[in-house]
């Protein structure tokens, strides 16, 4: 059993074009946020070392393209994930909408052990548009979470960095305990041989 | 509508002509309206509920005078009614029903040969029949109850009626789909959109013309699309998005502002991604990856033109035209829209390209996020397109001058609308073919200005696309990007190894600048 060795946290963004899943992604991993508006193609990934509970693990973020287009290559990013994030946009209502068909895109690609207590988290983005904008009420939203098994729910702005620290923290907690659980279920060794090539992911930090 | 708010309180004194001009237009057009005839000939009028506006708005008395007047000009013959009873906002309450029903004089009455009544609810029902049995028992045995739209499809030509899409909503309560009967009435009209092979839409050479959808939603977008933040990123509501579709594929006549930019846009793109062939097929890959080897982009727009142009069917080849010349459009606004030549590409290119292979579709698609001038051929292609739109079609005969055949009703329509000029002279166009491309496009514009941009890029020594050829490195943690120049197995595809590890792997592999 993996006990006090480097864990490796898959991480999957998920959401609608434009809610702000790559900026999210590079204020938590970069402490960036860029104004450019900048589409997403494919998938890309970011790795980013945290301690939870005192352990040292390693989060691979994948943030994904929110079109339509490369929603079949799901199976190819979604497997082997820890965590899923499902992202909307707190003034779009349509974004808020589509939670549902992504969690489930999810789950079906996926395919997760053990798909009724798989770790979702959800993140109302772009809190820091003014009120009169907003199209999703945060009791809307965790409403929401409630009924699909009470998923964690953070507002957040990518763009001036509230609660983005909290929520992945909550991530990743969360992705640990799946990967933990996952490792439990595993009849063979964990075949997760990464630690003499960290160096290649490890950051020098800045 | 901005006539909503327009009207003051008082407004019988100070309605304005345009104010009443505007109430006009919009009852013609939303809410009584004629869809051709019937199956019997006579003249099918639509009256749609869901499209009666707030009555706190507007005084209904006002809309009532305005159908009985639309209505007069069907009276003197025999004429059919369907009214769309659901999805309505707005019940337009008892007393306004009961003067509606009594306005309805014998004029107009005696040639209404059936009244469709379509998804009504119990409440209304209960108030029509009752004042049917009041007024005139003779009058209800005209009125039919329709509970679905596949049930009135047996009545009434349902594919010659602009349905709004509130309707179509509130029918998906009824049914999950609308299907049409398979009688004589449908065979000769129904003309699929999407999943249609390229050539059985537009003819081998394009001579068929563009497909309706491609047009429309061309056209629309072009007329509200262009300043709206985010179009062709961002994304529909899923339902309007399938109704619009499946309106397309049963032939239906659709107005695309009932559906919004962001639903064409998706529509447009949809279109492109459901080709059973697609724009860019898997043979065309090698060469369109040598796109990137090309240095300057003239170069690349030499290159787009003689090499890879000649390998894409003639109707491809107009479809595109006509999309990257909407998309060049979008772009010139891309300070309001926030939708630069990069993001149109990086939008629609996955739309044009389907091997089968996701992951090699997505490295032919990729735009590298810190050098927008590298990455796979297909998101190079379309970026150059988008930016050097009058370049990269230069010869190429601008697509509204497309003559457009469709095929209504059985009956041949031509319309020729040749507007527009073809500005290089030295290309001359056969006229009989008026859509094919030229057979050798001219590159002498591209071929001049490229030999002076080799001497500015030689002089200063500077080569734009060398630099960091895909290679993504954030400063402080690797940053991975999926791009293979070889067609990899997924990974997916590896039976029982867990894909965390053997994605990493693999990915290590794909990305040596990671280690």
């Amino acid at each position: 059993m993996a006990s006090r060795k480097k864990v490796l946290l898959k991480v999957i963004i998920l959401g609608d074009s434009g809610v702000g899943k790559t900026s999210l992604m590079n204020q938590y991993v970069n402490k960036k946020f860029s104004t450019q508006y900048k589409a997403t193609i494919g998938a890309d990934f970011l790795t980013k070392e945290v301690m939870v509970d005192d352990r040292l693990v390693t989060m691979q973020i994948w943030d994904t393209a929110g079109q339509e287009r490369f929603q079949s290559l799901g199976v190819a990013f979604y497997r082997g994930a820890d965590c899923c994030v499902l992202v909307y946009d707190v003034n779009n209502n349509k974004s808020f909408e589509t939670l549902d068909s992504w969690r489930d895109e999810f789950l079906i690609q996926a395919s997760p052990r053990d798909p009724e207590n798989f770790p979702f988290v959800v993140l109302g983005n772009k809190i820091d548009m003014e009120e009169s904008k907003r199209a999703v009420s945060q009791k809307r939203a965790m409403t929401w979470c409630q009924s699909k098994g009470n998923i964690p729910y953070f507002e957040t702005s990518a763009k001036e960095a509230i609660n983005v620290e909290n929520a992945f923290q909550t991530i990743a907690k969360n992705a640990l305990q799946q990967e933990t659980d996952a490792d439990f279920y595993n009849d063979f060794p964990d075949p997760i041989k990464i630690d003499n090539d960290t160096s290649k992911y490890d950051s020098c930090g800045c | 509508m901005w006539w909503f708010y327009n009207s003051s309180p008082e407004p019988q004194a100070s309605r304005t002509s345009a104010d009443e001009e505007a109430l006009a237009d919009y009852i013609y057009s939303k809410v009584i309206y004629q869809a051709g005839v019937d199956f019997e000939s006579k003249p099918m009028v639509i009256i749609c509920a869901s499209n009666l506006p707030d009555p706190i708005e507007v005084d209904y008395d006002r809309i009532l005078s305005r159908i009985l007047l639309k209505l007069d000009l069907f009276v003197e013959s025999d004429y059919t009614v369907v009214l769309f009873a659901g999805g309505a906002k707005h019940n337009p309450g008892w007393s306004w029903m009961l003067r509606a029903y009594k306005s309805l004089s014998r004029k107009y009455k005696k040639n209404l040969k059936s009244l469709y009544i379509v998804q009504a609810t119990t409440w209304a029902r209960i108030s029509f029949d009752f004042m049917n049995a009041i007024i005139s028992p003779k009058f209800a045995k005209k009125i039919r109850y329709i509970h679905s739209l596949s049930e009135l499809a047996n009545f009434v030509p349902l594919t010659q009626i602009d349905i709004p899409p509130a309707v179509y909503e509130h029918n998906l309560k009824y049914e999950d789909k609308i299907t049409l009967p398979s009688s004589v009435n449908y065979k000769e009209n129904k003309r699929l959109m999407f999943g249609v092979p390229l050539e059985v839409l537009m003819g081998t050479e394009g001579e068929n013309g563009l497909p309706r959808v491609v047009r429309d939603c061309v056209t629309y977008l072009r007329a509200e699309g262009l300043q709206v933040e985010g179009v062709f990123r961002r994304s529909p509501s899923s339902t309007l998005l399938r109704q619009a579709k499946e309106a397309y594929d049963r032939g239906n006549p659709i107005n695309l502002s009932d559906y919004g930019v962001h639903t064409a846009a998706v529509l447009l793109k949809m279109f492109f991604n459901d080709l059973p062939v697609s724009i860019f097929p898997m043979q065309t890959y090698d060469v369109l990856k040598q796109i990137r080897g090309k240095q300057h982009y003239l170069g690349r727009i030499e290159f787009i033109r003689s090499s890879i142009f000649p390998l894409l069917s003639p109707a491809s080849i107009i479809l595109l035209q006509y999309v990257c010349s909407l998309l060049n459009e979008i772009s010139k606004y891309k300070d309001i829209n926030l939708m630069t030549a990069y993001n149109l590409a990086v939008m629609f290119a996955p739309n044009l390209v389907h091997s089968g292979n996701p992951m090699l579709d997505v490295s032919m698609c990729i735009l590298s996020r810190n050098n927008e001038n590298s990455g796979g051929g297909v998101g190079i292609l379309m970026k150059l397109a988008i930016e050097q739109f009058d370049l990269m079609f230069e010869g190429y005969e601008p697509r509204d001058c497309v003559r457009d055949v469709s095929v209504e009703n059985g009956t041949i329509s031509m319309s020729s609308s040749m507007s527009g000029s073809i500005e290089s002279s030295d290309t001359p166009i056969s006229p009989s073919s008026p859509s094919s491309p030229p057979k050798y496009p001219s590159l002498r514009k591209v071929r001049s200005l490229a030999a002076v941009s080799n001497l500015i890029i030689n002089g200063s020594g500077l080569d734009p696309f060398r630099v960091g050829a895909g290679v993504e490195i954030s400063g402080v943690k690797v940053q991975g990007m999926v791009s293979r120049s070889q067609p990899v197995t997924p990974y997916s595809d590896i039976p029982g190894s867990p894909a965390s590890m053997s994605s990493i792997e693999e990915l290590r592999r794909a990305m040596p600048w990671a280690s």
